[in-house]
């Protein structure tokens, strides 16, 4: 927990008698590049703002960089909140440094990042306009310049892609990729998981308050059975087959080259094994589709109405996967 | 420090270079100069007006001219006595001296002032009414000219008959009844001094039966002796009280106003700014990048020099003005007025009522979201506001009545009344507990803020539910 940039420990916090965070414990490595997801209104971002101590626990433990999250340690954070907004009438220019400059970066050296960074962006022509002269997505850009513009060695993006366009959207990935080139430790709330699929190292999934999964996107990806899909002529009983090799197969429906099968590959197996089985148990196999998992399924599995063992989906202690029980 | 100044500096800038500080700084001084300046200039500019006698004889009509230039001597009077301000106390006795016996001398006010030859110009008062004659014999005659359809020529040009007095005596001559008619229903000066002009007949009357020369009781009226105002000094001389001493009751009526001023201008300064940051959704960015307090330091000390800069440079216009009237009157009045407990009761005053009413504004602020929920929270808040100006106005007459005195210890009023009491010189420790006092309310009121704030900016707490916060024991960052 020291070395981890933050770590919150059984982390409790309740809204007027409403639980909103309940016992929430997770670490985020250094140099990671951490997802923290979760349905709206999982949590996420009352979450994020305890970890900055904007808020405070009402029971637990907030470490940031071995400390309490005390303005000292929060200098070296970045924090780009879920609800965005800037002065509006100070420049794109003037609001960057302003920032860099409240997190202790020297008036002077404050300035000339913010130029270079609205520059390297492709805003250098907006650099004097007001804040209420850009577009949306152009202010949205700013405000996570000046979440940028301090060098932070931990940078928390709260919902960092909602509202924008999908140029930007490749854009900030491209920011959030840079910026832990640069050995920058991420974190970043999204219930879009295409992003987290794409850009997570690790991954921690919250709903109604509570931890759900902890671990590594292809850790998280091993909840969910892989399966594939085999379709065999002539009627061949293809479950009777596939159980003398240690495999579940289940009819599925009929169609045009005989019966669809779904077959469950069980750890250590893949769909190679699978396809192996079939055809060395003599079954007339006329198509294999191996089903690809996603992310987003383990999301849905994870962060459904049911709780994690009403889901179908194997609970914490039954998948093996360490450091998933909340 | 650092971040408190980064705030300041941010908060200063951002309305220092907005177009309404300037139209604010511009104008208020115009605003207070026109105010000032306009009473005087409506009623210097008041055309002379023409009356008329309609009697059988004339000695109504000369007491009646004798009693309007005897008030312009009065006002004759007051400004040659201004304008000796900055003399010596044996130049100011003698030109009064030669005032007064040119006045004994019947001569008229203007005259009077001539012969006093103070050392600087005297702004003698213009004539307001001249008696001409009566154009028509009656009062039916005098209609068209009473109306406006005819003019009179006069003295001052052609101009219509502003009033005219019809004087009606019994059989034995006396005046039974003055009727008075004008078309102007307002002015009440001829009337009035007509009623003058009648009880000094009367008198003039009753004292030449019983045998006094009318011109000995004329040069009586004229040779009244003055009121001199005198005062005890320290050391336990006597000295004529001069405008010098009424001064700092001048210096500090103004200073309350404009610390009133002061503070009304800064509540749309604070409100609007932190409904601005609270509306924007940028409170969670500063506050992870500098802690509460010093964020509310950075704000009040940022308006406060914004606040510093509009009294810098109102200043700076009074004194260039100051400098350019070049009257050594008004520089010796404002020089009489720099007193020590004055100073005192202004310094902590401002710097007191500055933080409690800043702290109140800001922690308001950050409850609203939109300007329409504060304008609903502004219009009691003025309404408190307004209270301090109306206890000012009237403790300016009565600074010593006890209940402005017992309103000076009530806190929100107290910087105001501690300003205004300042030249009474009240005893040391009512001063220093005063400034005791504000200074703690000002620390509960900042106390208060940043738990409100707190509450407005972390929680998003509406106005409802401020009390709960501000007795909340743990709170965040």
């Amino acid at each position: 927990m020291a070395d981890a940039p933050l770590a919150l420990a059984r982390v409790t916090k309740s809204f007027a008698g409403r639980p909103a965070v309940r016992e929430l414990s997770f670490e985020v490595p250094r140099g990671s590049i951490l997802g923290f997801l979760g349905p709206n209104g999982a949590g996420k971002s009352t979450s994020l703002r305890i970890a900055l101590g904007v808020l405070a626990p009402d029971s637990g433990m907030v470490s940031l960089f071995g400390r309490p999250p005390r303005i000292d340690a929060l200098r070296r954070v970045g924090f780009l909140p879920e609800e965005r907004g800037l002065y509006r009438r100070m420049s794109a220019r003037a609001t960057i440094a302003y920032f860099a400059r409240l997190k202790g970066v020297p008036a002077r050296q404050a300035d000339a990042r913010a130029l270079l960074l609205l520059e390297t962006h492709g805003l250098g022509d907006s650099a004097g306009k007001p804040v209420s002269k850009l577009s949306k997505g152009m202010a949205q850009k700013v405000q996570i310049l000046s979440t940028l513009a301090h060098d932070p060695e931990l940078i928390i993006l709260d919902e960092p892609f909602s509202g924008l366009d999908p140029v930007n959207q490749q854009g900030l990935e491209a920011l959030i990729v840079d910026a832990h080139a640069r050995g920058a430790t991420i974190v970043f709330s999204t219930h879009v998981m295409e992003h987290a699929e794409r850009l997570c190292d690790r991954l921690v999934v919250i709903a109604k308050g509570e931890k759900r999964f902890e671990g590594s996107v292809p850790e998280a990806l091993a909840l969910i059975p892989r399966r594939a899909t085999v379709t065999v002529a002539n009627g061949f009983e293809l479950g009777a087959a596939m159980s003398g090799q240690g495999f579940l197969a289940a009819a599925e429906s009929e169609c045009e080259g005989g019966r669809r099968w779904r077959v469950d590959l069980p750890r250590g197996r893949d769909a190679q094994d699978a396809l192996r089985a079939a055809i060395g148990s003599g079954a007339p196999v006329t198509a294999f589709t191996p089903e690809t998992v996603r992310l987003r399924d383990v999301f849905v599995s994870l962060a459904g109405e049911a709780a994690p063992g009403d889901t179908g989906v194997p609970g914490p202690a039954e998948t093996g996967v360490p450091g998933k029980a909340a | 420090m650092r971040s408190i100044y980064e705030v300041a500096r941010r908060e200063y800038l951002a309305y220092v270079t907005a177009w309404g500080f300037w139209l604010g700084l511009i104008l208020t001084p115009v605003g207070l100069l026109v105010g000032v300046v306009l009473p005087g200039m409506i009623e210097g500019s008041q055309p002379v007006r023409y009356y008329t006698v309609l009697d059988r004889g004339d000695e109504f009509s000369r007491a009646l001219a004798r009693q309007i230039e005897g008030w312009r001597a009065d006002e004759a009077r007051i400004a040659l006595a201004g304008s000796l301000a900055a003399a010596s106390t044996a130049d100011r006795d003698a030109a009064m001296d030669r005032f007064a016996a040119a006045r004994v001398a019947g001569l008229d006010a203007l005259t009077a002032v001539a012969r006093a030859a103070a050392p600087t110009a005297v702004k003698a008062p213009p004539r307001r009414y001249l008696e001409v004659a009566p154009p028509a014999a009656s009062l039916d005659g005098l209609r068209p000219w009473l109306t406006g359809d005819s003019l009179l020529s006069g003295p001052d040009g052609d101009k219509p008959l502003f009033a005219a007095l019809v004087v009606s005596r019994d059989a034995a001559g006396a005046v039974s009844e003055i009727a008075y008619w004008s078309e102007d229903v307002v002015a009440g000066e001829i009337p009035s001094a007509a009623s003058s002009a009648l009880r000094t007949l009367a008198r003039a009357a009753i004292l030449e039966r019983a045998g006094l020369d009318p011109a000995v009781i004329e040069r009586a009226d004229l040779d009244l002796p003055s009121v001199v105002e005198r005062k005890l000094g320290e050391t336990g001389e006597t000295s004529e009280v001069s405008n010098a001493d009424r001064a700092p009751f001048f210096v500090a009526s103004a200073m309350s106003f404009m610390l009133w001023l002061l503070i009304f201008s800064i509540v749309n300064f604070l409100i609007m700014g932190t409904i601005e940051e609270r509306s924007n959704k940028i409170f969670d960015t500063l506050l992870t990048s500098v802690r509460l307090t010093h964020l509310l330091a950075g704000k009040l000390i940022g308006v406060f020099a914004l606040c510093a800069t509009l009294m810098g440079a109102w200043a700076i216009i009074a004194g260039a003005m100051l400098l350019r009237s070049a009257d050594p009157a008004l520089v010796s009045l404002v020089a009489a007025a720099v007193r020590p407990e004055l100073l005192l009761a202004a310094g902590a005053g401002f710097l007191a009522g500055y933080v409690m009413y800043a702290a109140l504004f800001l922690a308001l602020g950050s409850l609203c979201d939109t300007i329409q929920e504060a304008q609903t929270l502004m219009s009691p808040l003025i309404i408190f506001l307004m209270v301090p100006l109306f206890v000012v106005v009237i403790a300016i007459r009565t600074p010593d009545s006890p209940i402005v005195e017992a309103l000076a210890w009530f806190p929100p009023f107290t910087p105001f009344l501690m300003i205004l009491r300042a030249p009474l010189e009240p005893p040391l420790w009512q001063m220093l507990a005063q400034v005791a006092l504000m200074g703690g309310f000002a620390a509960l009121a900042l106390f208060a803020s940043v738990r409100v704030y707190r509450a407005g900016a972390v929680n998003g707490a509406s106005v409802s539910q401020a009390w709960a916060w501000i007795g909340r024991k743990r709170a965040e960052r």
